[in-house]
């Protein structure tokens, strides 16, 4: 008979190689290597061997399928929080990030401030150049305030053409001049559609959080500073 | 009793169950989706049971394809109780093989399917699915 077989030579459980060993001492023993259990005791060493190393073979494939999961899942995370079309942080992430900023800064009693940015005339831009001349400038800006801005600051596409950036440790004096900032980038952008340029204008609502303010009300005065700046014609700010 | 005696098995897909399609008069045997339902063992006895009938009827070639993209444990050990009637009718001669279609953007399912291949000496193909999608 053959020797008790492990199920594969790299098997290297411990306790299996040394039940395998003592095994196969047992039936170099005269007085076992014919005694009618012999035979069967090395089946069912088989047997075990063959389970354990299954055993081995389904959790290895379990926990891969797990690691799997665990990854998509972090990847939807990811996902979840980014905007599709321009590759930075949608509302979602801004409104977690908000929440947790407006908490710091009353805790420490440090100033924060938001600012509104809208693009001027985008529906004019979409029908007269196309949407895809619309999502052109829509990524330039993402890109453009993002390199901009400060490595604290957080901007994210709010909603269709409307941006958000979050300063946290600013104040409203500080905010203009951010605020400013974007204007002209806005307006130094240089991008073209079927052989002509492609007008790019933001304004911008500034809105420092006032004592115990909540979030919707510092997001409403922000909004109403971004209108304004609109109505005296646009490529401006306000706040 | 002829091959054709053998019921064909289809199983439509649910949330948590593959599709199943087992065809006697073909001699294949496909699994496609995700693989977590609550008790396995009672979604996988009839593909076992199929697969076993097939084998024992006549000396017909087999041919399983296995598109599967999400198994839980007690799938897993499904799976591996069907390749292993699968390696012991090739261990007896059979022609039977086995073709696992993966996602090649998923990292990690070319690892699997050679975890699942592992040990096996049956035809065994890992085949990714953009270059052969299954109809």
């Amino acid at each position: 008979m053959n020797a008790v077989p492990l199920e594969r030579d790299t098997f290297q459980d411990p306790e299996a190689l040394s039940l395998k060993a003592r095994l196969e001492a047992l039936r170099e023993t005269p007085a076992f290597r014919s005694h009618p259990l012999m035979e069967e005791l090395e089946a069912l060493a088989r047997a075990h061997f063959r389970l354990l190393r299954r055993m081995a073979k389904i959790t290895r494939i379990s926990d891969g399928f797990q690691i799997q999961l665990k990854e998509l899942n972090e990847s939807l995370q990811v996902a979840s929080r980014t905007d599709p079309l321009t590759g930075i942080p949608n509302r979602r992430a801004m409104l977690e990030h908000l929440e947790a900023e407006l908490a710091r800064s009353m805790r420490n009693g440090t100033p924060l401030s938001i600012l509104m940015a809208d693009v001027d005339r985008f529906k004019q831009i979409n029908d007269s150049f196309g949407h895809e001349a619309g999502d052109r400038v829509l990524q330039a800006l993402a890109q453009a305030l993002g390199d901009s801005l400060r490595g604290y600051d957080f901007c994210a596409r709010w909603g269709g053409e409307e941006f958000l950036v979050l300063l946290p440790d600013t104040d409203r004096a500080g905010a203009l001049e951010v605020a400013e900032k974007l204007v002209q980038i806005a307006g130094g952008l240089e991008l073209s559609a079927a052989g002509a340029s492609v007008p790019v204008g933001l304004s911008v609502g500034a809105a420092q959080l006032g004592p115990g303010e909540a979030l919707d009300a510092l997001l409403q005065r922000a909004d109403e500073a971004m209108y304004r700046a609109k109505a005296r014609g646009g490529s401006q700010v306000a706040g | 009793m002829s091959r054709t005696d053998l019921d064909d098995l289809t199983l439509e897909a649910t949330a948590s169950s593959p599709a199943v399609e087992a065809r006697a008069a073909q001699g294949l045997l496909r699994i496609r989706g995700e693989a977590y339902p609550e008790n396995a063992f009672a979604f996988f006895s009839p593909v076992l049971a199929w697969t076993e009938a097939f084998l024992a009827k006549g000396p017909a070639p087999l041919r399983v394809e296995l598109e599967l993209t999400y198994l839980n444990t007690s799938s897993i050990k499904s799976m591996m109780d069907l390749m292993d009637l699968l390696q012991e009718a090739f261990d007896g001669g059979r022609d039977v093989g086995l073709a696992w279609f993966y996602d090649p953007e998923n990292d990690r399912a070319l690892d699997l399917a050679e975890e699942f291949r592992e040990d096996l000496t049956l035809p065994f193909d890992i085949v990714p699915r953009a270059a052969e999608g299954l109809p």
